[in-house]
């Protein structure tokens, strides 16, 4: 018996109805995923190239590959070599090939200082052109955080010894510099009263000044008289040249000095 | 011992008498005002040497104060020399030339002839040196007709002067005329720089009329009397000759060595355009 009459019309061409609800959303998933698959890239055409490291950390497949600061590729694989070192492959778009020579260099950097990891490719100069499938860069990786803070702790530590040693150098009580100090501040203490003899000094020298300086010009009349007089007598004036005025000299060959001339 | 005593005594008494009543002419005595000059004048040469000529140009003046405050005609003149040189060398030609005048132009003061002489001679220098020949050789003409009947120490000057006024002009044979009277001249008053001159005028004339071996005997000469003075310019000028006269007589080698003792001179005094000349005419003579 039949739950639903045949003859009701809302079921009339049901399964066509759902059949082409079916295809339809079969396209659309379809052309969704071949969508999605132009976007990342999935049917673009690769160039697979790879370089050897010492150590695959920070490395994962997947990882995105830029050449100044755009995606260009990601890697695809890593793998131990027989020497146990990492062999990195990385696939790069085509498009991008041209920028990639032998001379290009890889590196592993962060984005930011603790974003994600990326690998960033240099691009190369070299004129015979872009590397061909399977050819081989150079690696360096960049220092991390640990390898910066590792250098900055070499360089400070033996800052702050020195430091340290400086500052109990300065406190030892039988140390130069606290024995400085100490004779500093004994001088700076006698120091009024030096000044206070001093300026006893020189009050009594002031008043003794006009009367010295007085002395000291008669005296210096005096000699000069006296040189004058020995000066005059013969014989010592004959070796005596009086000073006299001069007049300039004025050269017949050129006025002011020779400039070098054709004759 | 006693011969000694007596030896002694005689000496001591000898001095003695010396120095009362023996000996030659005491040195006259220069007056306050005279003396002050004296210290001005003084003062003003060694502003000027050391190039500070607005020092120099006040001191020659505070000299020349007191030379008319005492009518000291010798004296008013040298200063006025003085004064018109340091404006020649402010590059103040109108002021240098007026200080001239004044020893020129009768005022009433009895300046000597010498002086008036100098003074006419530095005008003709002045005019020469700017390239008014018809004003030099005018008043180089005054210069030797003030000369006349004193003892006149500007005169072999005066000749080198005409000398060199002559060889500007071409006139090779004036020239040589003029600078062998200035050599007569400058070799009887004893002055050894202008001696050279005339001794250079007469390399540089004999040159002019293609007489190298002539040139370069004089120019030989007045190196041997520059090199005394040490006048770096004028070794330099002596050099040049000596080597242009070698390489008009085809001695190139011998005329390199010269321009390069030129241009050796002209670096240690910092002549940069001699300096230059000697390494073209180096590169003339270069094989």
């Amino acid at each position: 018996m039949a739950i639903l009459q045949d003859d009701d019309a809302r079921f009339k061409g049901l399964e066509k109805k759902i059949g082409i609800f079916v295809l339809v959303a079969v396209v659309g998933i379809l052309f969704a995923v071949v969508s999605i698959g132009i976007q990342q890239g999935v049917f673009a055409s690769t160039t697979r190239i790879y370089f050897v490291t010492d150590s695959g950390q920070d490395i994962n497949e997947r990882m995105a590959v830029q050449l100044s600061g755009f995606k260009i590729g990601h890697v695809v694989q890593l793998a131990l070599t027989e020497t146990a070192k990492v062999r990195v492959t990385l696939s790069i778009n085509d498009k991008y090939m041209q920028w990639i020579r032998s001379d290009s260099k890889a590196k592993l950097l962060k984005e930011g200082f603790i974003g994600d990891a990326v690998i960033e490719i240099t691009p190369g100069t070299d004129k015979n052109g872009p590397l061909p499938e399977e050819s081989t860069i150079v690696f360096a990786r960049d220092p991390g955080l640990n390898d910066v803070v590792g250098n900055l702790y070499d360089e400070v530590v033996p800052l702050i010894k020195d430091l340290k040693r400086v500052t109990e150098y300065i406190a030892s009580p039988e140390g130069d510099f606290r024995q400085s100090v100490r004779k500093t501040n004994d001088l700076l203490s006698s120091l009024p009263e030096t000044r206070k003899k001093l300026d006893a000094v020189l009050t009594d020298t002031a008043n003794q000044l006009p009367s010295i300086m007085r002395s000291g010009r008669e005296t210096l009349e005096k000699s000069k008289k006296v040189v004058d007089s020995v000066s005059r007598t013969w014989p010592i004036n004959k070796n005596i040249e009086p000073p006299k005025a001069e007049m300039l000299p004025a050269d017949s060959y050129d006025n002011r000095g020779i400039p070098a001339r054709q004759p | 011992m006693p011969r000694l005593r007596v030896f002694l005594f005689s000496a001591a008494v000898s001095l003695w008498l010396s120095s009362c009543f023996g000996g030659g002419p005491d040195l006259p005595v220069p007056t306050e005002q005279q003396a002050a000059a004296v210290q001005w004048n003084n003062q003003g040469h060694a502003a000027f040497k050391d190039g500070d000529y607005a020092q120099a140009l006040a001191a020659y003046r505070k000299a020349l104060e007191i030379n008319r405050s005492t009518e000291d005609a010798d004296g008013i003149a040298m200063e006025l020399v003085n004064i018109s040189t340091v404006y020649d060398r402010l590059g103040d030609r109108a002021n240098s030339l007026n200080a001239l005048d004044q020893i020129l132009v009768p005022s009433g003061i009895p300046i000597p002839p010498t002086r008036k002489a100098e003074a006419a001679y530095r005008k003709a220098v002045y005019f020469f040196e700017d390239g008014d020949a018809a004003q030099a050789s005018s008043w180089s003409a005054k210069a030797l007709a003030l000369c006349q009947g004193a003892s006149c120490s500007v005169e072999g000057r005066i000749f080198n002067l005409e000398a060199r006024m002559e060889l500007s002009k071409k006139n090779t044979a004036a020239s040589l005329t003029h600078a062998r009277r200035a050599l007569a001249v400058n070799r009887s008053t004893g002055d050894k720089i202008e001696e050279a001159n005339s001794l250079r005028l007469i390399a540089d004339a004999s040159f002019q009329s293609k007489d190298f071996a002539t040139a370069q005997q004089f120019y030989d000469d007045a190196f041997r009397l520059d090199k005394e003075a040490g006048s770096a310019a004028k070794i330099a000028l002596d050099l040049m000759g000596l080597g242009r006269s070698l390489a008009q007589q085809g001695r190139r080698a011998e005329a390199a060595d010269f321009f390069r003792r030129t241009y050796s001179v002209s670096e240690g005094a910092g002549d940069t355009k001699a300096m230059e000349e000697a390494t073209a005419e180096i590169k003339k003579v270069a094989p």
